[in-house]
Order: structure tokens, then C-alpha cells, then sequence
């Protein structure tokens, strides 16, 4: 496993006010990660930043080994980078399998991801046609069939049933599997507690590496700090 | 990795709404100059000719729009996602409005 991208001591500043300070994200080939944190703790900033959507005021990003002041990412997605913003990915005027298409998968693939994710059957629907949670998995079909090196998800369980989160956390363990390196934000904690590999926790405008699920669950400060007293 | 020219589909979609919005963006330009004529400011008539300095703001203007019509589509995301930064697309959509300014002032 190797580290694709690192966002490494970033800080960034709003009108003299340091809203991240020191924060680090890793994204690791072959792992499904999660970004965890309270509204406003900086995490979207943060992921805005590792994804060369905000410059960052200190720190600096590395991808694929390559350190960059001012990440750019159109530069980064052409090297494989590919990000899912929290808000809607796809075009409202093109059908899903002509913006599928426009990714050159392989013959048959588009029906194999489209099954995969259960929306085989809006393939020639638009995107504005769907619920959220068809939506959700059209775009993360999107990012599959792409077969980016690194997919930066941020809030890609927000409004989704159970049933659609639980087809979209497949979907990244099968992304991580074919050596991808997965980050996902959110705060559906059980669910991706129970899918990620790794935990950073955002909190204050800065990060903590919590390792594993179970080492997150087990340390005091995240637990009464983030989880609550129900333990997410 | 994946393509970083824009596709092909979108090119042309790009291409046909340049000259809608060349069309929205000249419509405005002329009801400006029409304003400005009835306030009597002078040298109107020679800009609204084709050539002329509306012409210019035309161009921009359509360049202005496609750019505000990409985002309402949520098509800047999608062809970042593709590699295809953000002047790649605005300059495809201004072609139109480009060449037809041009025609416009070489017919005048």
C-alpha cells in the first residue's frame, strides 16, 4: 500500500482567521478512509484543499509522489484524482450512459458498474430524473467507471436510505479492492464506521490519525468529543 | 488514465448553445444601445454595428453566460472530473458568438 495523496500540515485562513491549522489527510492505495468531524470543524476545507479545489494558506499537497504548492484539479483528475462533491456531480442534460460513455469504459462495463449499483434501469434517464439516493450511486458508478487512483467522496451517504448506503460502502470497498485509495466524509458514523479501514478525526481545524474503527471507538477523547454519548 | 479532450457530444452541445446564448447576449447589447440612443448619448449607432465596441460585449457577455449556464448544469465538476479545465469550455462556447460577430462586421 502505497500513500497516492497527502495533504500534509495545511492551513487555511478567512479574513485572519485560521479555520485549519496543521491538518493532514492521507489517502492510502487499497484502503476505504474516513474524514470525521463536527459541522465546521474544517473537513470539507480540508477536503477542498487535498482535492486542489481551495489553495491552501500553509502546507502543501502531494499526489503521486509529487509535491504541489497549488494543487490544481482538472491537472490532478488527469492523473487520476477524482472527487464527488457533496452537491450533484452530473450533468442535468446528458442521459447517465452518455456521461458514462464519456469516461471510454471498456465494452460491457457500463452495464456491469450500472448493476453493480442497482440503476441499470435509469440509464438513459438525466440525472435530475432520479431520487437523491439513485443520484448518489450514479455518481459513484461515475467515479467506478473512471477507475481513478484516488476518489475523494465528501458526504456521499447525505440524504440516502439505509438500503443505498449500504449498496455505495460496497461500492468503495470494490473500488479500494481494485488498489484505489478511498476518502469519504460524512457523519452516517455506524455505517462507516463499519466499512472504512482507517479514521481521521477533524476537529477544531486540526486532524488525528485514529487508525482503525475500533481504535476510534475505544479512544475517550473522540467518543465524547464526536460520537456523543450514544457512541454514534 | 481517462480522456482529457472534452467529448465529442459535449462539444457540439457547447457549440449550439454558444449561438443561443451569442443571440441573448446581442438582444441585450442592442436594448442597452437602444437606451442609450434615447438618452441621446452620442456615437451609439456606430457601436452597436457589427465591428463596433458592442460587438466586443457581446462576445464577452455570451462568454459570461456560457459559464453561468455551465454551472447551472453541473457541468464544471463533471469536466474537471474528466481533466478539461474551465477556459476550455467557456472559449468552445464563445466560438459561435466569435465567428458570427466576425461575418457580421466583414459583410458590414
Amino acid at each position: 500500500m502505497r500513500e497516492v495523496l497527502v495533504a500534509d500540515c495545511v492551513g487555511k485562513k478567512y479574513d485572519d482567521k485560521w479555520v485549519l491549522h496543521s491538518a493532514s489527510l492521507r489517502a492510502t492505495s487499497g484502503e476505504v478512509r474516513a474524514l470525521l468531524g463536527r459541522n465546521g470543524a474544517g473537513k470539507s476545507t480540508l477536503f477542498r484543499i487535498a482535492a486542489g479545489l481551495l489553495a491552501p494558506d500553509a502546507g502543501n499537497v502531494r499526489f503521486n509522489g509529487v509535491v504541489r504548492e497549488r494543487a490544481r484539479f482538472p491537472l490532478l483528475a488527469r492523473e487520476g484524482l477524482c472527487f464527488v462533491p457533496d452537491h450533484d456531480l452530473l450533468s442535468t442534460s446528458f442521459s447517465l450512459r452518455q456521461q458514462f460513455q464519456f469516461v471510454r469504459p471498456g465494452a460491457g462495463e457500463i452495464e456491469r458498474v450500472a448493476d453493480r449499483l442497482s440503476i441499470a434501469p435509469f440509464l438513459d434517464a438525466r440525472s435530475h430524473e432520479l431520487s437523491s439516493g439513485e443520484r448518489r450511486r450514479a455518481e459513484i458508478a461515475f467515479a467506478m467507471l473512471r477507475r481513478p487512483v484516488c476518489l475523494l467522496a465528501d458526504e456521499p451517504l447525505r440524504n440516502v436510505a439505509p438500503m443505498d448506503a449500504e449498496i455505495l460502502l460496497g461500492a468503495f470497498t470494490e473500488i479500494a479492492d481494485a488498489g484505489c485509495a478511498v476518502v469519504i466524509t460524512g457523519h452516517e458514523v455506524p455505517a462507516i464506521l463499519a466499512a472504512v479501514n482507517h479514521v481521521t478525526w477533524c476537529t477544531a481545524g486540526t486532524t488525528y490519525e485514529m487508525g482503525p474503527p475500533f481504535m476510534a471507538r475505544t479512544d475517550e477523547r473522540f467518543v465524547r468529543d464526536y460520537l456523543g454519548s450514544r457512541g454514534g | 488514465m481517462s480522456t482529457v479532450r472534452m467529448p465529442a457530444p459535449f462539444l457540439a452541445r457547447l457549440l449550439f448553445r454558444g449561438i443561443i446564448l451569442w443571440v441573448l447576449a446581442r438582444l441585450s447589447v442592442l436594448a442597452l444601445a437602444a437606451v442609450a440612443r434615447v438618452a441621446g448619448i452620442s456615437g451609439a449607432d456606430q457601436a452597436t454595428a457589427p465591428g463596433g465596441i458592442l460587438s466586443f460585449w457581446a462576445v464577452v457577455i455570451t462568454a459570461a453566460l456560457v459559464l453561468v449556464d455551465l454551472k447551472r448544469r453541473n457541468e464544471l465538476m463533471l469536466l474537471h472530473n474528466l481533466g478539461v479545465i474551465t477556459p476550455h469550455p467557456v472559449l468552445v462556447g464563445m466560438v459561435p458568438a466569435l465567428t458570427i460577430e466576425i461575418v457580421l462586421s466583414v459583410l458590414r
